[in-house]
Order: structure tokens, then C-alpha cells, then sequence
């Protein structure tokens, strides 16, 4: 009797560990992904010299299937207006993007160990500038 | 006591196990994010030729230019930028082009000119080796931090990732 109330006090501490690695693997899963999402689309903008209305939707529906969340909730901030190829290096016809998608439940068992909701979330963030290819017309 | 040592063994295990997945997922993800940063400056370099030899069928790079997109992109990538602070980034770029003198920069300053000819098989200094057959440039981008593993029996302080560029010429 007594090994079995140990375990029922170890049991809840020990299972907050397999979770972990469950929202470990799980959330460096849905970054990788991110990234691939990302790539893309700025593979996509550096074509067209600047993230059209086209890419932005295809990359906030593809990074909110996902991670299982809205389209609203990711954010994007970038270049909306076309840059151009350029001889001589000018930060001006640089495509600037910002992409960041809400991680939920950083650590298992926060409520046990006392950690809040607002606590345990965090915003990632992937942010750079890339050339663009597109010739002026 | 049985109990409680067996309990403190599995407990350190977890926390180690837990530490180490942790710190490898932040690993990995940061030698994307460099190889990510190299590709970008190798491609942006590439973008800056001479246009008047390029009328005359030549590809020759602008490395003046070309090292003015890579200080900027790194200097405005995070998490490396922000990395850097804590240790060092040295960026090495070759540029290959119609004008048979390979030209090496690291961090911006020129280091080497050397001759060479279409197809030229470049190895780097760990001879991690590749074929050159076109107009290219390799960005070679090495970050020495601090040890990026939290656990004591392991130790890694460098992240060395390599992109190249190659731009399609009439002449090969």
C-alpha cells in the first residue's frame, strides 16, 4: 500500500517528462516546417520582387495547417511593393520579411508546477531580408 | 532507500535525456537558420557582375558589391547576429567567374587571388570537396559561440554551414 501511494505521487512527475517530449518533438517539428514554408515563399518573392497577395495567403494556410491554428494568428510583416534587380548594392530593393507563428504550451504540466498560460507560450519569430531577381520592365 | 535512489537515477536520466533533446532541436535549427544565411548571401552576391562584360559574354563578379549585400544580411540575421556578440562569425566567400582568378574574402577583406580553369574541383580547408563548372560563388559561413550543449560530457561551440551559387554561362 505504501509503494502504491508512492507511485501515485511519482506517477503525475514522471509523466510530465514523456509529455515533454512529445511538445518538444512536436513543436521542432512545426518549426522545421516553418522554415520550408518560408523558403518557399521567399523563393517565390524574390521572383516576383516582392510577397504578393498571392504568396502571403498560400504561406499563412500552409503555416496554420501546420501548427493547427488560424490564418489571423500568424504573422507577417514584409515588402508589399515590388523591388527590383539592381547592379550596385542598394538596401532600398532588398525584400524584407517577418514571419512569426504563436507556440502554444512550451512546457507540460505548467499548471503543476505553477507556470501561467501567458507564461508558457511564446511568439517565433523568423525575420530577414533577401534580394530580389525581378528585372525592371 | 531502494526506491529512492532508483526514483533520483530515473529522474536525472529523464532530465538529461529532456536537456539533451532540447539543446539539439536548438542546434539543428541553427545551422538551418546559418545555411539559410549563407544560401542568401551566396545568392544576393551573385546577383552583381559587370554588365559591360557581360554584353561581351563574360561573367565577371563584383565582389565590392557582392560583400556590401553579405555584411548587410548578416548583420541584420537573427538569432546569428545576436549569437556573434557572445563569440565570433567569420564568413568566407569565393567568387569563381569568366575572369579565371578565384577571388577569397573572409569577413569582407581579400584574402587570396589564384588562377585556375573551368571545371575546378575546389576543397575547403576540411577537404569537403566540389566541382566548379560555372560562374559561382561559395559562401563558407563559421559561428564560434558558447557551448551550444548544456549537459557537461558534451561540447560543441562551432557551427560551420557552406552554400554555393552558381549562375549559368554561355561560355562552358
Amino acid at each position: 500500500m505504501k509503494q502504491f501511494i508512492v507511485l501515485m505521487a511519482v506517477l503525475p512527475l514522471m509523466l510530465v517528462f514523456i509529455m515533454q517530449y512529445a511538445f518538444e518533438q512536436h513543436n521542432s517539428s512545426s518549426i522545421n516546417k516553418l522554415q520550408n514554408c518560408i523558403y518557399t515563399a521567399k523563393e517565390q518573392a524574390k521572383q516576383d520582387g516582392y510577397f504578393t497577395e498571392e504568396t502571403i495567403g498560400k504561406l499563412k494556410t500552409e503555416v496554420a495547417r501546420n501548427f493547427g491554428i488560424s490564418e489571423s494568428e500568424v504573422l507577417f510583416e514584409g515588402t508589399t511593393v515590388p523591388k527590383y534587380r539592381v547592379n550596385q548594392f542598394d538596401e532600398r530593393e532588398l525584400i524584407y520579411y517577418k514571419i512569426g507563428v504563436p507556440i502554444e504550451k512550451l512546457m507540460a504540466g505548467g499548471k503543476l508546477f505553477g507556470i501561467e498560460a501567458e507564461d508558457n507560450r511564446m511568439l517565433y519569430i523568423i525575420e530577414n531580408y533577401t534580394a530580389s531577381e525581378r528585372l525592371s520592365d | 532507500m531502494k526506491i529512492l535512489i532508483v526514483f533520483l537515477a530515473i529522474l536525472i536520466l529523464n532530465i538529461s535525456f529532456l536537456t539533451y533533446q532540447g539543446d539539439l532541436g536548438r542546434y539543428l535549427r541553427l545551422q538551418n537558420t546559418v545555411k539559410a544565411i549563407a544560401e542568401e548571401c551566396g545568392a544576393g552576391a551573385a546577383l552583381f557582375f559587370d554588365s559591360s562584360q557581360f554584353a561581351e559574354g563574360y561573367l565577371i563578379a563584383r565582389p565590392e558589391e557582392g560583400q556590401k549585400h553579405i555584411a548587410y544580411i548578416l548583420a541584420h540575421s537573427q538569432p546569428v547576429a545576436a549569437l556573434s556578440e557572445q563569440g565570433s562569425l567569420n564568413c568566407q566567400v569565393i567568387y569563381f567567374d569568366d575572369s579565371l582568378q578565384s577571388r577569397t574574402y573572409l569577413n569582407g577583406l581579400l584574402q587570396r587571388v589564384s588562377p585556375f580553369t573551368f571545371p575546378f574541383y575546389y576543397t575547403d580547408e576540411q577537404n569537403r570537396g566540389i566541382l566548379v563548372a560555372e560562374p559561382s560563388v561559395i559562401v563558407t559561413i563559421t559561428l564560434v559561440t558558447e557551448d551550444l550543449f548544456r549537459l557537461p560530457y558534451l561540447e560543441t561551440t562551432e557551427v560551420t554551414r557552406s552554400a554555393m551559387y552558381e549562375l549559368r554561362s554561355e561560355n562552358h
